[in-house]
């Protein structure tokens, strides 16, 4: 039989769940699993884990199977990265420096390559953004948000 | 008791200035989430939960609802002009709508989408409640056996019918469900994968995975690819169309109107099968099957009557049974959750004020849509060519505001930030997202009821099967699974046999 991987990505997924579903499995024993009478807190993570597992299984079998696909969708992982950073930021700075301080960040790190391109422009989607989420979030909804740092 | 009394007690709910005003505003953003480029209502609807927690649950829901419902109403004005489907379920509309729209009939053909959305959820609004009293009725008898089962039908169901491969789909529920079991487990105290988080004793924020897994990664993702511009065509000079038009529409929207009523109460993506189905009977049933594809009205009145009349009906699951039937379901039902709202058959009874005050919001949204829709249309286009840099921005600012305004919790943020990359990865391998929501709503609903009924049957699994209610829902859910597996199948085979 010929083992040849033809749709990548099924064979992807299926490795990523049967390593999620392994390691859930192996974390659901550390609790009491019970018994079908008498579930344990461990039972149903456990059962559920090593479905998938098997369907993870199942999904690396489909990918030999399966006729070749097209590679799919791809997209650049960069403005995911920056996403990421600009959320990491806005986290962080919630709590210590307030509500405009983190929308601040958060648009520097999302928007950057704009800001390189049209810095006026970000800064102004930033004046409108700060000024209509403050007012919204904090002075209509009540929100608990410090807005400013002092 | 009486279905009219029922209904005028639900309007003298859901015209309350709170309501009334929560319907406008829900029927509005919905408008905006089908026009603007690149939002779909899961993202509106995840952002905006952290607000409806404040709100009374009435209100809430008839918001959500508005956007829910609004959307579909407007997918079709992308698809006409555009040639870009606004939702997934306005797909089919591009194929003669934006032909239509070419050749100057832009006009009629978004005035016949809209007055057949609107026959069409008028119809589907007064079969709803016809319909979900009995239902609910029958729902009553369902005990923690039934409900496990339903919740099964609802997993494997969306999963089933995604479109995407079977398995990763429900690996994706898995997943979901798995991420449901952190935090604290009721029945024992012990608290469950949380490695000594403090901020992980209840469990994951749902609305920060959802956020997460829906608007991270739908920006990451349109950011990530290059700039899909669509064609905008001349607006046609005028809007009312011809009486021919009318004439030509009726029956089809009739039709559609029907098909997407039954189509919309299965769990998953009943509203995308119902337009595609209706568009396909339009076509068969047709004297000239050539006009299709080239500008027919019917391809426009039929497949958007079928999307309004099963985005309605996708209520169904939820108001009965407590079920959800899609993601956005799924998030109002948390939403309903967190309000203190049980969800099940009882809700009629218990809540009787949200459930027919929705549903009397649900005609009133309706009307407004007509009015919004038609005269508003040019501003909607307007509104259509605006560009993804201002809107991204702006989503990811409410979000972070949404996802921290829960219970005051940076560490929320981070894991929106985690779930959207880990998301995006999971795009990439093309894994649907929405079972990984469900499977994390409705996890704990499963374990409670899969422990009860353990507990009644005293350890015996089959009592699943001989339960004639469970039973059926269970073969229920192997006969939708099979709809979909042997098609499949049977294109391996002949692979595998040409070798």
């Amino acid at each position: 039989m010929q083992m040849r991987i033809n749709d990548r990505r099924e064979f992807s997924s299926g490795l990523f769940f049967i390593f999620i579903g392994a390691a859930a499995a192996v974390l659901a024993t550390r609790y009491q699993i019970g018994t079908a009478l008498q579930m344990g807190p461990g039972f149903f993570p456990l059962g559920i884990a090593l479905i998938m597992v098997a369907l993870g299984a199942g999904s690396i079998v489909q990918s030999m199977l399966a006729k070749p696909a097209q590679p799919g969708e791809s997209a650049s992982i960069v403005p995911l990265m920056l996403i990421f950073a600009g959320m990491l930021a806005f986290g962080f700075l919630i709590e210590r420096a307030g509500l405009v301080v983190a929308i601040g960040a958060l648009l520097f790190f999302a928007c950057l390559p704009r800001v390189l391109e049209k810095p006026l422009e970000v800064l102004g989607i930033y004046i409108v953004l700060a000024t209509v989420a403050s007012f919204l979030f904090v002075y209509i909804f009540g929100l608990p948000i410090t807005v400013l740092p002092w | 008791m009486d279905v009219f009394e029922h209904l005028r007690y639900g309007f003298s709910v859901a015209f309350t200035g709170q309501n009334f005003f929560y319907c406008m505003v829900g029927a509005v953003l919905g408008t905006l989430v089908g026009v603007l480029p690149g939002m779909n209502p899961i993202i509106v609807i995840s952002v905006l939960l952290p607000l409806t927690f404040k709100m009374p649950a009435a209100a809430a829901l008839i918001m959500l609802a508005g956007i829910y419902y609004g959307s579909h109403h407007s997918g079709s004005t992308c698809a006409i002009m555009l040639n870009m489907p606004g939702e997934p379920s306005s797909l089919v509309i591009c194929l003669d709508g934006h032909p239509m729209a070419r050749k100057g009939r832009a006009g009629p053909a978004l005035a016949i989408a809209a007055l057949s959305s609107f026959f069409a959820g008028c119809v589907s609004i007064v079969l709803i409640a016809l319909f979900s009293p009995p239902i609910a009725e029958a729902a009553l008898q369902f005990q923690a056996p039934e409900y496990t089962s339903v919740v099964l039908l609802a997993l494997v169901g969306a999963s089933a019918l995604s479109g995407k491969s079977l398995i990763s789909t429900l690996c994706m529920a898995a997943l979901g469900l798995l991420i449901g079991t952190v935090g604290t487990d009721i029945n024992s105290g012990v608290m469950r994968f949380t490695f000594g988080a403090p901020q992980l004793s209840e469990g994951f924020d749902f609305v920060a995975i959802a956020v997460g897994l829906f608007a991270v990664t739908e920006i990451a993702y349109r950011l990530g690819r290059p700039e899909q511009a669509g064609t905008v065509t001349a607006m046609a000079r005028d809007l009312m169309p011809r009486r021919e038009d009318l004439k030509m529409s009726w029956k089809p929207t009739i039709r559609g109107t029907l098909i997407g009523a039954a189509l919309g109460v299965l769990p998953g993506t009943g509203p995308l099968i119902a337009s595609f189905a209706a568009y396909g009977v339009e076509r068969k049933l047709a004297k000239d099957p050539s006009r299709f594809g080239q500008g027919a009205i019917e391809g426009v009145a039929a497949p958007e009557a079928a999307d309004n009349a099963a985005a309605f009906t996708h209520f169904i699951p939820m108001l009965t049974l407590g079920i959800p039937a899609g993601a956005t379901f799924a998030l109002m039902l948390g939403a309903m959750m967190i309000q203190g709202v049980q969800p099940g058959p009882q809700i009629m009874t218990q809540h009787p004020d949200l459930f027919w005050g929705l549903i009397a919001s649900m005609w009133i949204g309706n009307l407004m849509l007509l009015v919004l829709n038609l005269p508003l249309v040019g501003i909607w286009i307007k509104l259509l060519q605006t560009p993804y840099r201002y809107l991204y921005p702006t989503i990811l600012v409410f979000s972070c505001i949404g996802i921290y305004s829960v219970r005051n919790e940076p560490f929320d943020i981070l894991i929106a930030a985690v779930t959207g990359l880990v998301g995006f990865v999971l795009r990439k391998w093309d894994c649907a997202p929405a079972p990984l929501i469900l499977g994390l709503i409705l996890g704990p609903i499963m374990e409670e009821n899969l422990r009860r009924s353990l507990l009644l049957s005293r350890g015996d699994p089959t009592s699943f099967v001989t339960r004639p209610i469970s039973l059926s829902i269970l073969l229920f859910t192997v006969a939708l699974v099979g709809l979909l597996i042997v098609p499949a199948m049977k294109r391996r085979r002949r692979l595998v046999a040409g070798h």
